[in-house]
């Protein structure tokens, strides 16, 4: 082991050609994996911001916001039922938005919204021309106190305060009260006009004690099969394009692993093809394959290791300078996912060789 | 008792239909301070002998015993473990670790094995280094040293694990006369001040006045 170390430390140019390739896939699958959570992050943020457990959408939408509608008859239905603590209206126009001095047109999620998001100033109250918007929203000059004209009508409205992590499809959040986004809708989409009273879903808070799943199923017996109620991770998961976007990009991330695997086994069938004379000395002095293996291994798992940190480094540096247009995310659960994925694959790439060191010939160090 | 000792030891290889016969019924006695010169044309089964006594090669029939201990049946597991502690090598190409120091050159037959603290081991490399006049080489690599400077080194190596046999293959063949005797000389003083057994294979008759003994080696077949 201490001999593969040494090694690296004395001869890291060796190591060069396979370090260099790691690092640039370690950034590859950095990329990969901030697309990914930067797609899902701003696609769902509206929906994992909500402190109510459940979402009710009406059953003929299929579990689309946009096409639900939940009239004040069936939210009462909903209130009466047994374990249902409070529910809030919730409302999304996709509109854009003009921000003064801006020359380009801000895409904005403007939300409805009865029951407190998560990370909401506490006891802010707004008024019809206020809102609480999502600070991603920054990078397109939208500041606290700014008016941004909103949707066809051009309505007013003034960013009193930020949220985090609200967007919906892509769209920054943007809270307003019930009234303001019937507005908007009515304004921006006229075929979409809801009559008072009238939300796209409702979200539930639970009693406590209450199991989540029996009063879902419980909602939606109450409204004779009139509403879909989900809990808000099924919510999530049923947002357009989500499942899809998930599978797709680690699909992707899974063969370009794969990949880094095979570099490595490539790399160090090679070096232990040049290796065979040395570890013949070295067993015949009394190493055995297990000890001379686990160097190799541990070797590999170092090159790794070192290549995923420069890769890190090198990805921070990278989304300095990317537009905010491109919606990558540094989440560090997906970058510790990552670095064990690309220690496995290494280890499991060195582990080629096995067979090559286990038939080296001791004898052979003789002639 | 006899540092080693072959008893009928007989070593086959197949090629193809054929059998050859690479040593032939082979039996030998080295004493436990004895140096035996072993000497025999290319291909007359010095490096079999050499492979066989170090627990190299297993034997095709007959016994082979390395300080009393019957090593002919001994599974590779075990051979790894009798070459780690109980012979040393010095090979023909030296064969030192290229990114290894002198001393780690040393050292690293010591951390193979569990049973020695590391601490004793550099200690007891820098003292083999300094007997082999070789104190000022102890942080240089092999690529740093002389020819002469590099089979010191390997003879430190293998006099590491403090053995009952070392078995050394043509040590002088890389060197001019005079090196070549000096390095003869390094290793009876050193293999002689610890009552060590040695089997030096060479081709160069006149290393063999270094030895106690001479054996030749023809065929597969030995002849004192």
């Amino acid at each position: 082991m201490k001999l593969g170390l040494l090694e690296l430390r004395r001869k890291p140019l060796r190591f060069a050609i396979a370090g260099s390739s790691l690092v640039l896939l370690s950034v590859l699958l950095l990329f990969l994996g901030g697309l990914l959570d930067g797609l899902f992050i701003g696609s769902t943020g509206l929906l994992r911001s909500q402190t109510g457990e459940l979402v009710v959408y009406s059953s003929d939408a299929e579990d689309s916001l946009i096409r639900s509608r939940i009239d004040p008859d069936v939210r009462a239905q909903i209130e009466a039922v047994d374990g249902v603590a409070a529910t809030g209206g919730l409302g999304v126009a996709l509109v854009g938005g003009e921000v003064p001095d801006e020359p380009d047109l801000v895409n904005l999620s403007v939300t409805a919204f009865e029951l407190p998001i998560d990370g909401m100033p506490v006891d802010r109250e707004l008024d019809a021309d206020q809102a609480l918007a999502d600070r991603s929203l920054e990078a397109f000059g939208v500041t606290v106190g700014e008016t941004v004209l909103v949707g066809s009508g051009q309505t007013p409205i003034e960013v009193v305060g930020w949220v985090s992590d609200t967007n919906y499809l892509q769209q920054g959040g943007f809270f307003v009260q019930p009234d303001t986004w019937r507005q908007v809708l009515a304004e921006s989409r006229p075929d979409s006009v809801l009559p008072s009273g009238t939300f796209q879903a409702l979200t539930v808070e639970v009693a406590d004690g209450a199991d989540s799943a029996a009063v879902a199923q419980a909602i939606d017996d109450a409204t004779g099969g009139a509403t879909s109620t989900l809990t808000r991770d099924e919510a999530v998961q049923a947002l357009p394009g989500i499942k899809e976007q998930n599978s797709t990009f680690s699909a992707i991330i899974y063969v370009t692993l794969f990949v880094a695997g095979l570099v490595v086994a490539l790399f160090f069938a090679l070096l232990t093809l040049e290796r065979i004379g040395l570890y013949s000395v070295l067993k015949a002095v009394g190493a055995s394959s297990r000890q001379i293996f686990g160097g190799v291994v541990l070797q590999a798992l170092v090159v790794a290791l070192l290549s995923f940190l420069i890769g890190v480094v090198l990805m921070t540096l990278l989304t300095l300078v990317l537009p905010a247009e491109i919606p990558v995310e540094v989440v560090p659960a997906r970058g510790v996912q990552i670095a064990i994925g690309l220690l496995a694959m290494s280890a499991l790439g060195a582990a080629v060789s096995l067979r090559r060191v286990i038939r080296v010939d001791p004898a052979s160090a003789i002639g | 008792m006899a540092a080693l000792e072959l008893t009928g030891v007989r070593k086959t290889y197949s090629s193809g239909d054929a059998e050859i016969v690479a040593l032939d019924h082979a039996t030998l006695e080295v004493g436990e301070d004895e140096i035996l010169a072993l000497v025999g044309p290319s291909g007359s089964g010095k490096t079999t002998l050499l492979s066989i006594s170090g627990g190299l090669h297993t034997p095709s029939e007959g016994k082979v015993a390395v300080g009393g201990t019957d090593i002919s049946t001994y599974s590779a597991k075990e051979l790894t473990a009798f070459r780690r502690d109980s012979v040393g090598f010095v090979f023909q190409a030296v064969n030192l670790v290229p990114f290894l120091t002198a001393r780690e050159n040393l050292t690293i037959v010591n951390e193979f094995g569990s049973s020695r603290s590391a601490k004793d081991g550099k200690a007891r490399a820098e003292k083999l280094l300094d007997e082999l006049g070789l104190s000022h080489r102890v942080d240089s690599l092999p690529g740093q040293m002389s020819g002469g400077e590099r089979q010191r080194v390997a003879i430190g190596r293998a006099l590491m694990n403090e053995p009952a046999l070392v078995l050394i293959d043509e040590p002088t063949s890389a060197l001019d006369t005079t090196l070549g005797e000096q390095v003869m000389e390094l290793i009876v003083s050193e293999v002689k001040s610890r009552s060590t057994a040695a089997i030096i294979v060479t081709h160069d008759q006149r290393m063999t006045r270094y030895a106690d003994r001479t054996v030749t080696i023809t065929d597969g077949v030995l002849a004192a």
